[in-house]
């Protein structure tokens, strides 16, 4: 009994001590420097927060003076979506429910994630997991990307939209939206006068890049063209660091 | 992000010199 008495005085401390505000100004601050801490297992959350903000709702759970946590969503994707990064529990579950509660369609239907371990678990405690799978974040620095012969690409530009949005669905991209080439530059390989593979910059902030949207057409793979497009995204400020999606 | 099972497009990643630096839970849930 004194145990339970003890953990319910613990979790009222912790609700009426933490709050919970948007993005803005007076947070700002101190939200990036909680998430550069670590800036490979925060790109998505960092994204939101910085390049991708204008598209994004963001939270930010603050103690003392102390950001706990921040959770966002991102509008443009075609599917529901979250993703934060908290080192509590309790934080995760509180930044959540307030995401869900401005933005309806987090409730509505089903929702995707891209977490890892431990914040799948955390995850867990507070939603209905359906299903996931293992994917691998990738990474390279600029200096140690390899050298690619064989097929060229060339960068893309708003002329070539159509045809990247061909590609998209022939290679049954799921994330694939027509903003790609204002959130950094896209690359493409031709056959004839068909663009058959590329990839673009799913977004771009001063600590990482994710190159995204890579896809090859399916009459086209095993012949080094996406490799092709890879290795010309390379070509960016050498303080750049890269992850590949 | 690579899936797990895409042995060949996680070989050609390494080729160019990537490596794996977490492994991440792609998750659909409802709340």
């Amino acid at each position: 009994m004194l145990g339970r008495s003890i953990f319910f005085i613990l979790n009222y401390q912790l609700s009426i001590s933490m709050q919970i505000t948007p993005l803005g100004a007076e947070n700002h601050e101190l939200a990036l420097a909680y998430l550069r801490s670590s800036p490979y297992r925060n790109a998505l959350p960092l994204s939101n927060a910085t390049q991708l903000r204008a598209r994004c709702d963001v939270l930010v759970a603050e103690e003392q003076g102390r950001v706990r946590g921040v959770a966002s969503t991102y509008h443009d994707l075609p599917i529901p979506n979250l993703t934060f990064a908290v080192r509590s529990s309790d934080v995760a579950g509180a930044l959540i429910a307030q995401l869900a509660d401005r933005t309806a369609r987090l409730r509505a239907e089903p929702a995707w994630a891209l977490l890892p371990a431990e914040r799948h678990a955390q995850l867990r405690r507070h939603a209905h997991i359906l299903d996931s799978e293992i994917e691998f974040q990738m990474v390279v620095e600029p200096d140690t990307l390899r050298p690619h012969e064989g097929q060229h690409a060339r960068r893309l530009a708003t002329e070539d939209l159509p045809q990247m949005d061909a590609l998209a669905r022939a290679a049954g991209l799921s994330v694939w939206h027509s903003s790609a080439l204002a959130l950094g530059p896209a690359f493409g390989c031709f056959a004839d006068s068909q663009l058959v593979a590329m990839a673009a910059t799913h977004f771009a902030t001063p600590e990482v890049i994710e190159i995204g949207h890579v896809a090859t057409h399916p009459d086209y793979r095993r012949q080094g063209f996406a490799s092709a497009c890879t290795r010309r995204s390379r070509r960016r400020p050498s303080n750049w660091r890269h992850a590949y999606s | 992000m690579v899936l797990e099972h895409n042995t060949p497009a996680l070989s050609a990643y390494k080729r160019l010199g990537f490596h794996v630096m977490e492994r991440m839970y792609l998750t659909q849930f409802t709340l």
